[in-house]
C-alpha cells in the first residue's frame, strides 16, 4: 500500500513536468495549428544555457535561460513561421522540424558527452512526505507544475489576452476579423513556449536525473504523447496528459516484474503505446474537441 | 517543332536513364557503388511517403515499417540459427511477403491512421518507431535481440548476389520498377483523388471520393514501399539492427521528400534520396577543403554526419521559404524557362509558387 502511494506521489511529480512540456507544444499549437518539433531543443538549449551560468548563481541563471529560450522562440517565429504565412501548416510543421535539426547539430557539437550539473539550491536532498521518501527536487518540479498550470489557466479565463487565445483557438478567421491580432498571438505562444522550456528543461535536469546531457532533447519528445493523450488543443488536457502518462510509467516501472511478458524497459515506451490506445478510442484526444463537419 | 521535342524527350530521357543505370557501376568504385545503391533503396522509402504526403498526411513512422521489412525478410530468408529462428525460405519469396507483411500493418494502423488529420498522426506514428524500437530488442527469437541478425547474400535462381555490382543492378531495377508503378498510381484517377484530399478533405468527399478508404489505401501503399526499402537495406548491408531503424531515419526520409520536391512524387523522393546519401559521404571524403570539419574522430571540429545534419536543416528551411515545390520543381522550372528561351518565346508563364496545388492553406 506504501507502496503504491510512493509510485502514485513520484509519476504525480513526473507528470507534472511531462504537463509542463506538454504545455510548451499545446500552447503553440493552440494559437497557430503549428506543431513544433524544435521544442525538444528549446528544453536541451535553456538547460544547458542554466546549468553553464549556474556556478554564478542559480537563479540568476535560471533568469538568463529563459530569456535566451524567450529570445530565440520569437527570433524563429519572426524569422521562419511567420514568412511561411498563409502556407499549409503541414509545411509550417516540417519547417519547425528543420529548426530542431540545425539546433540539435549544433548542442550536439557544443554539449558531446559532458554531463553538466544544474547547481540548483535543491541538489539530492530527500524530505518526508505523508511517511514517503521522496527527493526535494521532484517535489519542487510538481509544485511548479502546479503553479504553471494554474496562473496560465487563470491568465487564459480572465486576461484580455487569454480571450483572444482561447477566441482564435476556435475560430482564427472570426478571431481576426474581431480585432485580435493573430500575429502578436502567435509570437505571444512561442514567447510562452520558450519560457516553459527552459523551466521545464532545468526542472527535467534536477536530481535523481544526472544533469544536463543530450537525451534532454528526446525525454521532450516523450512528452509528446501526454499532449496528445489529454488533446493537442487543451491546456488542461496537457496537464491532465502528462499527470496520466507520468503516473502510468512510473506504475509500470514499479510493478514491471509482473509485466516481463511485455519485455524489460517497456515502462520507456509506455507512453507511445497508451497514446496510440487512445487515438483509437478518441481520435481527438481525452479533451480535444472533436472537428464536426457537414458533408 | 512542339511536338518532335516531346516525342524525342519522351524517349531519350528513359532510354539515358537506363544506360545509366546499367552503367554507373563501370564508373563507381565499390564504395560509392554501395552509397548509390543505398541512396537508391532510401528513395524507394521516400517515394512511398511522398506518395502519403500527396494525401496531406504526414507521418514519421517510416522508420518503422521499414524495420517491419527488414526484420520480416530477415525471418523468412534467413535459415535458423543458435538463438535466432528463420524459414530460410529463397528471396524472392522471402522479398514478397515481407512487403506484404509491411502492407499488412500500415492496414492494422489505418482505424487510428484514417481518422486522424495530417499532425496528429505524425504524432502517433513518431509512437510506432518507439514502440517497434522496443519489440525489437524484446523479441529475440526474430529479430536476434539487440545484436541484431545476420544475413545471407541475396540468391536468384543459381546466381548469388554477393557483390556491390550485382547488388546495385538488382536495386537499381527493383527501383525503376516501383518507382513507375507509383508514376502511373499518381497520374492516373486513384493519383488525382489523393490529390483532391490535401486540397482538403471535406471538398474530396462531396466530390464523390470515399476519404477515409482512400487515406487507408494511401497509407498500406506507402507502408508497403516502406517495407521494400526496409527489406533491401538489410540485404544491402548484410545484416538487420535495432539501431538502423530509429527516429532519425523517418526524419531523413522526410528531409529527402521535402528537398527533393513534394510536387513530383517520384522524381523529387529520388532526387532527394541522393542528395542526403551522398552529401555526408562527400563531405568526408572532401574534409580537408573545410578547415571546420574533422576527417576522423580524434581530430578536432564538427564530423562530416555532423555537417551534413546542419546543411540538410538549413537547406529545408531555405526550400521551404524559397520554392515549396522542392528541388525538383525549380530544375524543372529553369529547364522550362531555358526550352522556353530556345524556342524563342518572350513570354515567362510559370505557375507562380502561390497557385501551387499542394500549399494552399486549409485550416
Amino acid at each position: 500500500m506504501k507502496e503504491l502511494a510512493f509510485f502514485l506521489l513520484s509519476g504525480a511529480a513526473l507528470g507534472g513536468l511531462y504537463g509542463l512540456l506538454a504545455l510548451g507544444f499545446v500552447v503553440i499549437y493552440k494559437a497557430t495549428h503549428v506543431l513544433n518539433f524544435a521544442h525538444g531543443s528549446f528544453v536541451l538549449l535553456g538547460a544547458y544555457v542554466v546549468a553553464r551560468f549556474s556556478s554564478w548563481s542559480f537563479w540568476g541563471a535560471l533568469a538568463i535561460g529563459v530569456l535566451v529560450t524567450v529570445v530565440l522562440a520569437l527570433l524563429a517565429e519572426r524569422l521562419l513561421i511567420r514568412t511561411m504565412a498563409g502556407r499549409a501548416v503541414l509545411s509550417v510543421t516540417i519547417m519547425t522540424v528543420g529548426l530542431d535539426i540545425v539546433l540539435l547539430t549544433a548542442a550536439r557539437t557544443e554539449i558531446n558527452t559532458q554531463l553538466l550539473p544544474t547547481r540548483d539550491p535543491w541538489g539530492d536532498k530527500q524530505v518526508v512526505l505523508l511517511g514517503l521518501v521522496m527527493p526535494q527536487a521532484r517535489l519542487v518540479a510538481l509544485l511548479v507544475s502546479i503553479v504553471v498550470a494554474v496562473s496560465f489557466f487563470i491568465w487564459l479565463r480572465y486576461s484580455r489576452w487569454g480571450l483572444a487565445f482561447r477566441a482564435a483557438t476556435e475560430k482564427r478567421e472570426a478571431a481576426a476579423l474581431m480585432g485580435i491580432g493573430l500575429g502578436t498571438l502567435s509570437a505571444l505562444a512561442w514567447a510562452i513556449a520558450g519560457a516553459l522550456a527552459t523551466v521545464s528543461g532545468v526542472l527535467l535536469a534536477t536530481y535523481p536525473y544526472p544533469g544536463v546531457n543530450l537525451d534532454l532533447g528526446t525525454i521532450a519528445l516523450a512528452a509528446l504523447p501526454a499532449a496528445v493523450i489529454g488533446g493537442l488543443e487543451s491546456a488542461p488536457g496537457a496537464i491532465i496528459g502528462g499527470l496520466i502518462v507520468g503516473i502510468g510509467q512510473i506504475l509500470v516501472q514499479g510493478y514491471q516484474e509482473y509485466l516481463t511478458w511485455l519485455g524489460a524497459g517497456f515502462h520507456e515506451v509506455f507512453t507511445f503505446g497508451l497514446m496510440l490506445l487512445v487515438l483509437l478510442v478518441r481520435p481527438q484526444g481525452l479533451f480535444g474537441q472533436k472537428e464536426i463537419v457537414r458533408a | 517543332m512542339r511536338d518532335q521535342l516531346r516525342l524525342s524527350s519522351s524517349t531519350v530521357v528513359p532510354a539515358a536513364v537506363v544506360l545509366i543505370l546499367v552503367l554507373l557501376p563501370f564508373v563507381l568504385d565499390d564504395g560509392w557503388l554501395t552509397v548509390s545503391t543505398l541512396a537508391l533503396v532510401l528513395g524507394i522509402a521516400a517515394i512511398g511517403l511522398s506518395l502519403l504526403y500527396s494525401t496531406g498526411q504526414l507521418s514519421l513512422g517510416h522508420a518503422f515499417f521499414m524495420a517491419i521489412g527488414g526484420y520480416s525478410y530477415g525471418f523468412l530468408a534467413a535459415p535458423s540459427g543458435e538463438d535466432v529462428l528463420g524459414l530460410g525460405l529463397p528471396a524472392p519469396v522471402a522479398l514478397v511477403i515481407a512487403v506484404a507483411t509491411a502492407g499488412f500493418c500500415g492496414l492494422l494502423f489505418s482505424p487510428i491512421g484514417s481518422r486522424l488529420g495530417g499532425l496528429p498522426l505524425a504524432v502517433a506514428t513518431l509512437g510506432l518507431v518507439f514502440l517497434g524500437h522496443h519489440i525489437a530488442l524484446n523479441a529475440g527469437p526474430v529479430t536476434g535481440g539487440a545484436r541484431g541478425r545476420l544475413l545471407e547474400p541475396i540468391g536468384l535462381g543459381g546466381l548469388v548476389l554477393d557483390d556491390s555490382r550485382s547488388l546495385w543492378w538488382l536495386v537499381a531495377a527493383v527501383t525503376a520498377v516501383v518507382a513507375l508503378l507509383a508514376h502511373r498510381l499518381m497520374s492516373g484517377r486513384v493519383g488525382l483523388s489523393l490529390r483532391a484530399l490535401h486540397g482538403g478533405e471535406l471538398f474530396a468527399g462531396t466530390m464523390g471520393i470515399d476519404v477515409r478508404r482512400r487515406k487507408a489505401g494511401a497509407f498500406v501503399v506507402s507502408s508497403m514501399y516502406a517495407g521494400l526499402s526496409g527489406a533491401l537495406f538489410s540485404v544491402v548491408s548484410g545484416a538487420v539492427v535495432p539501431e538502423t531503424f530509429d527516429l532519425t531515419l523517418s526524419l531523413n526520409i522526410l528531409i529527402m521528400i521535402v528537398l527533393g520536391g513534394t510536387g513530383l512524387v517520384v522524381v523529387g523522393s529520388l532526387v532527394g534520396a541522393v542528395l542526403i546519401t551522398v552529401l555526408p559521404e562527400l563531405l568526408r571524403e572532401y574534409a580537408g577543403l573545410f578547415p571546420f570539419i574533422a576527417p576522423d574522430a580524434l581530430s578536432e571540429g564538427i564530423s562530416p554526419s555532423s555537417a551534413a545534419q546542419f546543411v540538410y536543416g538549413v537547406a529545408v528551411i531555405a526550400i521551404l521559404i524559397a520554392e515549396p515545390g522542392g528541388l525538383a520543381v525549380l530544375a524543372q522550372r529553369a529547364g522550362r524557362s531555358v526550352r522556353r528561351r530556345l524556342r524563342g518565346d518572350e513570354h515567362d508563364t510559370v505557375v507562380p509558387i502561390a497557385d501551387h496545388p499542394l500549399e494552399r492553406n486549409h485550416t
